[in-house]
C-alpha cells in the first residue's frame, strides 16, 4: 500500500454511514466536530489527559484526540449525540436528576466513559465508578454528583434488564 | 495543538511493516495504540513523515502460553491483558501492573508491546518484563530475533530495536509454583506516571526460606533497573520483616535517581525503599500462601 | 424576602433548566458554532521569558495554501499603533516579558494550517536577564524591587501590642502559583457587522470585554456587541480583555471576515492569567489565654509580567482577620514584577490565601499554648450580638470600612464540630492505622465578602406570547443562572418556570453590566432581576387594571395570568393588546448596594497521612456554610462541592513551577495534577441561614465558600496527623507527597 496524505474512509457514526476523504492528520475529535458537525464531543487538552473527547470506538471508550480519522475505515463510532432517542438515555436522565453537570463542557466525555463502564460492569461500586472515571476531568462539580448519577443509572439499566428477563 | 502533516499507510502484516520501514527510513514511525506517540505528535514534538499503522494487521492480538512463556502479541491492548484469564492465572503480577497504567480509556487503546518500545523509564510493563527475565521478539529484514529485556531497555526512550525492526511479541517467563508477587506504584494521582514503581517476586521453599527473588524498579533511572544486590541478599534467608526491610535498604542504596520537577532524588530513594519493603511483604505473604 | 408560592420559586429544589442541551451534546460553546468563512487564529508565542525580538522572518508562512494572513508584532504596531496603547500589547513588538506571550499570528481556514504557518516564522531573540523568584528579587533589590503595586492596609497600632504581648509568633507561609484550567479554554469569535463587530465570547464579563475592545479599536461601544452563550467554566480567569481578544477583533474588522480564536491547553498554561503565588511573613501577637491582639503581615505576590487585573492581594489582606476579634492589624502587599504569566483572580481571588495564613497561625498558637484548635478559635470569634460588626478594616476601595452584615460564627463552629463527631476522631487518632498511616483533623473558619461592587442590571420583558424574559449582565459559566434567576423571577412574579424565558447575557439586550465573579452573580444580578421583575409586575398590573377597569391594588399575578376579584386575564392576551398598540413592556433595574454581604462557615477535614510516602487521603469532610437565603438548594450544594475540589487542588496537588529562566516546568495535565474523582471527597454539607439585610433576597454569595477555608483545613489536618511523630508546621502549599514526607521528619516537637 502507498502512504497517502488524504485517505478515504467509510465508517458508521451513531449508526449512520459516513464516507469521506480526510486529511491523514485529522484527529477523530476534529473530524467529528468540524467535518461532521457533531460538536457535542469537546476537546480539553488534545493529549489524552482530560477525557473531554471520549467517544466509543467499536464499543470501547477511547480518547478521540489520540486517534486519527484516517485509521477508522470500517469502524463504528458512537458520540454523545447518539445517546438519546425520543427520550434521554438513563445516564443523561441521571446526570440531570443528580445535578452532575455544571458548565457541561466535559459532560459528553463523562457520559460516554460511563456508558462503557456500565456495559462491562453493570453493577459497579462507588469506588469502581471513581476509578473508571478517574481519567475524566471535571473542573466544576467536584465529582460526587457524577458518581451518584452513574450509580443510579446502573440501577435503572440493571433494573430494566431485570424486568425484561 | 494540532499535528503536523504526515502520510498514512496501514501495514497489512509484519513483513509489510518491515518493508515500509525500510522504504521510508527515518521519517517513518510505527503506530500501535498511539497513547504516547499521538500526544507527542499533537504537540509537534514528534513529526513523522510517514505513519505506519499496525492496527489493521490480523492475528496479532494473541495472549497465549507457549513453552512456559506467556506470549503477548503486538496488538494486545493493555485492557485486554489486564482482564485476560490467562494473564490473571499465570502472571497476576502483570495484571496488577497494567491496572496502574494511565486510565481505563487509555488502556483500551494502549498496547503492551508499544509501551515497551516507547521505553518510558517510569512505565510499568518494562519493569515487569525485566523482573521476569522476559524478552522481546522482533522482526526485521533479516528475519526474527529475540532480545532479552536486560538488553532491550537502553535508556530514556531508547531500546535495542533497530530502525527497520518491528517488535512483534513480549515473552514473559511464567513464575514457578510457590512464587508470590506484587506490583506497587506511587504516583501523584492514580493514573499518573509513577514516581517510583516496584515489581517484586519471591519464591519460598517449604521451610519459608527465600529460594528466589526478583525485584525491578521503574522511575528511578533512565530505564527500569533490577535490584540484584537485594535479590542476592534475600536468597536463603527467611522472609521476615527485618530481612525484607534490609533488602529494601540495599535496593534503595543501589539506585541513583536524579532530581526533577516531580520529585527530588532523595525523596525518590526513600519512596523506593518504602515500596520495595511493602512489595516484598506482600509478595512473601502471597508466596507463603502458595506454599501452604 | 418574597414568599414561596409556586413550585419553581425561591428555595424549591428545582432540577436545572439548562441541562437538556448540554446532556445531548447540543451546547453552544464558541468552538461549537458553525460559521461560514470563519478564519481560525493561531498565535506564535515567545519561547523566552525576557528577550528582545531582533527579527521575525517569514520563510513561506504567508505562501502556504489556506493561509489568509500573517502578522508580527512589529507589523501590527506599525499599522495599528492604537492597539498598543493599553497595558499588555496584542502582540509583542519589542521585548517579550514572559514565555507564552504572543509575538506573531496566522489566520487560516483551519487551525491545523494556521499552526503550519507559525512553524514557518523564524524568530531571532536576544535574551535578557530574567526575574523569577520574588523573595530573591526583594532580597537583592530591597525597596528598589519593581512592583506593580505596593500598598498597606490596616487599623490601629500594631507595634505597641507586639511589644506588650505574652506571645509573638512569626512564620513564613507560602501558597504556590496556580492556574484555573477550565475545561474549555478561552474562546472568542468576532464577526463584522455593519461598521462594528458581533462578538461571541467565552467570557465572565461581556460588558467589560465590549468596553475594552471598543477602546482598543477606537470604536463607539455600541458598535461592539458581545454575547456570552454557553461557557465551559471560568473560575475568574475568563474576565477582562486578553491580547488575543484584541487581535481577533482587530483582524475581523480589518479583513471583514469572521475570526475565531480557541485557546488550546498549552496556551492556557502559558497565556491565561495565573493566580495565588504568595509568600507571607506574618506575625501574630496574643495573650497567654489565646486572645488575639494583633496581626502584621507582609505579602510578596509573584505578579508576573503585567498588572493584568485588579490586585487580588488586597482581597487577601482584607480577608485575613476573618471572623476574629483583633485590636490592630497591618498588612503590606507588594505585587512583585517577574517574567512570568501575569496573575489575576481565580476561585476565591486571594481569599483562600488570606484564610490559609490566618488559620495556620491560629493552629500555631494552639500548638504553642496547648489550647485545643477549636477552643482557640472559640475564644476569638465575633459574637452574633455584635452584628453588624465594624471590623475597622478599610474596604477594598479605601472609601469606608468593612462592616459584617450578619452571621453566627460560634454556631457555625459548634455545628461543624458536632457534625464531625470530633471527640471520636480525637480518640481514633491516638494510634496509627494498621497500615501505619496517621489520622489528623483540621479546622478552618472563614468569612468572605461576596457580591462585590459596584452594580448589576436586570432587564425583564413581557414577551408577545405572555411569557417573561429575564436577562442580566452576569453570564453563567456553569453556575446555573438560568435556573437560579428563573426561580427568583418565579417568586417575584408568582409564575412557574415555563412562563420564564432566560436570555444569555448580550450587551445589545442589557445596557450595562459587570459580570460573574467574586461570588456576586446571585447577590448582584439576582437582586437586579428581582427588582426588575417587581417593576414589571407593577407595569403589568397597571396595564391590566386599565383593561379590566380595576384598581391595580386589587389585581395579582398567577402563573400566566393576572387575577382580578372577578375574572382577570391571560398574560398572553395582555401582551397581545400591548403589542397591538405598538408598545412593549420592559423593566430595567440596577442594584447598587453600599456594601457587600459577608458569608461565613466552618470546614473540618479528617485525613489519613502516610508518613513514609507522603500520601494524603481525605477520609471525611464537613462543611458548614452560611450563605443566607438559599435560592436553588442543589445548585448551592453543587457550588460548595465544586469549590471544595479547588481547595483540595490548592492544598495537595496543583502548583506551577518555573525555573530561574522563567520556563514553566509544569505546563501540561501530565505534570500539573488536577484533582480527579479519586481525589475529591464527598463533602457533608450543613447550612446555617443568616439572611443578608443588604439585598432584597437576603442572599450571600456561595461560589467561593467551598474553596476559601479548604486549604487551611486540609493543611491543618495533615499537620495534625504528623504531630505525634514530631512533624513540623505545614507552611507551604501544595502539600505534595514530598513536602509531606519532609514535614513528617521535621522534628519540631515542642
Amino acid at each position: 500500500m502507498q502512504a497517502e496524505d488524504r485517505i478515504r474512509i467509510n465508517l458508521t457514526v451513531n449508526g449512520s454511514s459516513v464516507s469521506q476523504q480526510v486529511e491523514a492528520r485529522r484527529t477523530l475529535a476534529d473530524f467529528l466536530r468540524y467535518d461532521l458537525g457533531l460538536t457535542g464531543t469537546h476537546t480539553g487538552c488534545e493529549q489524552g489527559a482530560c477525557g473531554a473527547c471520549t467517544v466509543l470506538l467499536d464499543g470501547v471508550a477511547v480518547r478521540s484526540c489520540l486517534i486519527f480519522a484516517s485509521q477508522l475505515d470500517g469502524a463504528a463510532v458512537e458520540t454523545v449525540e447518539g445517546l438519546a432517542n425520543e427520550s434521554l438515555h438513563p445516564l443523561q436522565e441521571a446526570f440531570h436528576r443528580h445535578h452532575a453537570l455544571q458548565c457541561g463542557y466535559c459532560t459528553p466525555g463523562f457520559l460516554m466513559a460511563a456508558k462503557e463502564l456500565l456495559t462491562v460492569n453493570p453493577d459497579p461500586s462507588e469506588t469502581e465508578i471513581r476509578q473508571a472515571l478517574s481519567g475524566q476531568i471535571c473542573r466544576c462539580t467536584g465529582y460526587e454528583n457524577i458518581v451518584q448519577a452513574v450509580r443510579e443509572a446502573a440501577d435503572t439499566l440493571h433494573g430494566a434488564k431485570g424486568r425484561d428477563a | 495543538m494540532k499535528p503536523a502533516s504526515f502520510r498514512y499507510v496501514a501495514a497489512s502484516d509484519v513483513a509489510d511493516a518491515v518493508a515500509l520501514l525500510t522504504e521510508h527510513g527515518d521519517t517513518a514511525k510505527l503506530l500501535a495504540g498511539g497513547q504516547s506517540l499521538v500526544p507527542m505528535m499533537n504537540l509537534r514534538l514528534s513529526r513523522p513523515g510517514v505513519l505506519i499503522d499496525l492496527n489493521r494487521m490480523p492475528q496479532r492480538n494473541t495472549i497465549a502460553v507457549e513453552d512456559g512463556l506467556l506470549r503477548v502479541g503486538l496488538l494486545v491492548r493493555q485492557k485486554e491483558a489486564e482482564h485476560s484469564p490467562i494473564v490473571l492465572a499465570q502472571i497476576p503480577l502483570l495484571a496488577e501492573a497494567i491496572a496502574e497504567i494511565g486510565h481505563a480509556q487509555i488502556r483500551s487503546r494502549g498496547t503492551l508491546v508499544g509501551s515497551c518500545c516507547h521505553a518510558d523509564p517510569a512505565a510499568e510493563t518494562p519493569a515487569v518484563l525485566l523482573a521476569l527475565d522476559g524478552s522481546v521478539r522482533v522482526q526485521g529484514p533479516q528475519g526474527a530475533r529475540e532480545i532479552a529485556a536486560s538488553d532491550f531497555f537502553l535508556g530514556y526512550f531508547q531500546t535495542a530495536l533497530a530502525p527497520d525492526e518491528v517488535a512483534t511479541d513480549l515473552l514473559f517467563p511464567i513464575p514457578a509454583q510457590g512464587t508470590g508477587s506484587a506490583f506497587l506504584e506511587f504516583a501523584r494521582r492514580h493514573g499518573d506516571f509513577a514516581l517510583v514503581a516496584v515489581a517484586a517476586l519471591v519464591h519460598l521453599d517449604a521451610e519459608g526460606a527465600v529460594q528466589g527473588a526478583a525485584l525491578s524498579l521503574a522511575g528511578v533511572g533512565p530505564s527500569p533497573l533490577r535490584a540484584t544486590g537485594a535479590e542476592q541478599f534475600l536468597i536463603g534467608r527467611r522472609a521476615e520483616p527485618a530481612v525484607l526491610l534490609e533488602a529494601a535498604r540495599i535496593a534503595a542504596q543501589g539506585i541513583e535517581p536524579t532530581d526533577d520537577v516531580q520529585a527530588s532524588a532523595a525523596y525518590r530513594t526513600q519512596l523506593a525503599q518504602t515500596l520495595v519493603e511493602r512489595a516484598l511483604l506482600i509478595a512473601a505473604s502471597r508466596a507463603a500462601r502458595e506454599v501452604a | 424576602m418574597p414568599s414561596v408560592k409556586n413550585r419553581g420559586g425561591i428555595g424549591d429544589d428545582l432540577l436545572r433548566l439548562e441541562d437538556d442541551r448540554l446532556l445531548k451534546g447540543q451546547g453552544r460553546f464558541v468552538g461549537d458554532m458553525r460559521v461560514p468563512h470563519v478564519l481560525e487564529l493561531a498565535v506564535l508565542r515567545s519561547l523566552h521569558a525576557h528577550a528582545e525580538i531582533v527579527s521575525i522572518e517569514d520563510r513561506g508562512a504567508s505562501a502556504l495554501p489556506g493561509v489568509v494572513h500573517v502578522v508580527t508584532g512589529a507589523q501590527l504596531q506599525e499599522e495599528a499603533p492604537g492597539l498598543f496603547a493599553l497595558g499588555q500589547p496584542p502582540l509583542v513588538a519589542g521585548e517579550t516579558l514572559y514565555v507564552g506571550q504572543g509575538v506573531a499570528a496566522a489566520l487560516a481556514e483551519d487551525r491545523y494550517v494556521a499552526e503550519d504557518a507559525l512553524e514557518k516564522l523564524f524568530v531571532r531573540y536576544r535574551r535578557l536577564p530574567v526575574l523569577s523568584d520574588v523573595e530573591r528579587i526583594v532580597e537583592e533589590s530591597g525597596e528598589a524591587a519593581v512592583t506593580l503595586g505596593d500598598s498597606v492596609i490596616g487599623f490601629g497600632e500594631v507595634e505597641p501590642l507586639f511589644a506588650a504581648a505574652d506571645i509573638v509568633l512569626e512564620e513564613r507561609l507560602a501558597i504556590g502559583r496556580a492556574t484555573a484550567q477550565p475545561l474549555e479554554g478561552r474562546a472568542i469569535l468576532a464577526m463584522p457587522e455593519g461598521e462594528g463587530l458581533l462578538v461571541y465570547a467565552a467570557t465572565q464579563g461581556p460588558h467589560g470585554l465590549r468596553q475594552g475592545l471598543a477602546k482598543a479599536l477606537s470604536l463607539a461601544p455600541e458598535l461592539v456587541r458581545v454575547v456570552a452563550q454557553d461557557v465551559g467554566g471560568g473560575f475568574g480567569v475568563k474576565n477582562g480583555v486578553y491580547p488575543d481578544d484584541i487581535l481577533v477583533a482587530y483582524l475581523a474588522l480589518k479583513l471583514q471576515r469572521p475570526v475565531r480564536f480557541q485557546e488550546d491547553r498549552r496556551e492556557h498554561f502559558l497565556s491565561t492569567v495565573h493566580s495565588r503565588a504568595q509568600v507571607h511573613r506574618i506575625r501574630v501577637a496574643a495573650r497567654r489565654d489565646g486572645t488575639l491582639l494583633a496581626v502584621d503581615d507582609d505579602i510578596l505576590l509573584d505578579a508576573g509580567a503585567y498588572q493584568a487585573r485588579v490586585g487580588y492581594g488586597r482581597t487577601t489582606a482584607v480577608t485575613i482577620p476573618g471572623p476574629y476579634h483583633l485590636s490592630a492589624y497591618r498588612c503590606r502587599i507588594r505585587d512583585v514584577h517577574t517574567h512570568k504569566v501575569p496573575v489575576g483572580p481565580y476561585r476565591g481571588a486571594g481569599r483562600p490565601e488570606g484564610n490559609f495564613v490566618m488559620e495556620r497561625m491560629l493552629d500555631a498558637l494552639s500548638r504553642r499554648l496547648g489550647i485545643d484548635r477549636a477552643e482557640i478559635r472559640r475564644r476569638n470569634l465575633i459574637e452574633p450580638h455584635e452584628m453588624p460588626y465594624d471590623t475597622r478594616i478599610p474596604d477594598r476601595n479605601g472609601n469606608g470600612v468593612i462592616v459584617y452584615d450578619s452571621g453566627d460564627y460560634p454556631l457555625a463552629l459548634e455545628t461543624a464540630l458536632k457534625a464531625a463527631d470530633i471527640e471520636t476522631w480525637r480518640e481514633r487518632q491516638k494510634a496509627p492505622l494498621p497500615d501505619g498511616r496517621r489520622i489528623g483533623v483540621g479546622i478552618a473558619m472563614f468569612t468572605e465578602d461576596t457580591g462585590v461592587a459596584p452594580f448589576e442590571m436586570g432587564v425583564v420583558d413581557l414577551l408577545e406570547d405572555g411569557r417573561i424574559r429575564i436577562a442580566s449582565g452576569s453570564p453563567a459559566q456553569g453556575q446555573g443562572h438560568e435556573t437560579t434567576f428563573t426561580q427568583i423571577a418565579c417568586s417575584a412574579l408568582s409564575q412557574t418556570p415555563g412562563q420564564i424565558v432566560y436570555a444569555d447575557t448580550d450587551t445589545a439586550l442589557v445596557p450595562a453590566g459587570i459580570g460573574t465573579f467574586g461570588s456576586r452573580a446571585t447577590v448582584m444580578a439576582g437582586s437586579a432581576v428581582h427588582l426588575a421583575c417587581k417593576k414589571l409586575e407593577d407595569m403589568v398590573l397597571t396595564e391590566a387594571g386599565a383593561i379590566l377597569g380595576e384598581a391595580k391594588e386589587r389585581l395579582s399575578l398567577s402563573p400566566g395570568r393576572v387575577d382580578a376579584p372577578q375574572g382577570g386575564l391571560q398574560l398572553r392576551d395582555l401582551a397581545a393588546s400591548i403589542e397591538a398598540k405598538g408598545e412593549h413592556l420592559r423593566a430595567e433595574a440596577v442594584f447598587r448596594p453600599e456594601q457587600p454581604t459577608y458569608a461565613d462557615g466552618c470546614h473540618i477535614a479528617m485525613v489519613a497521612v502516610d508518613p513514609l510516602t507522603g500520601s494524603v487521603e481525605i477520609l471525611k469532610y464537613i462543611i458548614v456554610d452560611d450563605c443566607g437565603n438559599v435560592i436553588s438548594p442543589r445548585l448551592v450544594d453543587g457550588q460548595i462541592q465544586g469549590g471544595l475540589a479547588f481547595g483540595v487542588a490548592a492544598a495537595l496537588l496543583e502548583e506551577l513551577v518555573y525555573d530561574n529562566q522563567g520556563q514553566l516546568l509544569t505546563g501540561s495535565f501530565m505534570d500539573y495534577p488536577l484533582p480527579t474523582a479519586l481525589d475529591v471527597p464527598a463533602a457533608e454539607i450543613h447550612h446555617l441561614c443568616s439572611p443578608s439585610p443588604r439585598n432584597p433576597l437576603g442572599v450571600k454569595g456561595v461560589g467561593e465558600g467551598g474553596t476559601v477555608p479548604a486549604l487551611a483545613a486540609i493543611a491543618g489536618a495533615v499537620e495534625d496527623a504528623l504531630l505525634p511523630i514530631g512533624g513540623g508546621m505545614a507552611r507551604q502549599l501544595p502539600l505534595t507527597p514530598e513536602r509531606v514526607v519532609r514535614l513528617a521528619s521535621a522534628n519540631e516537637r515542642q
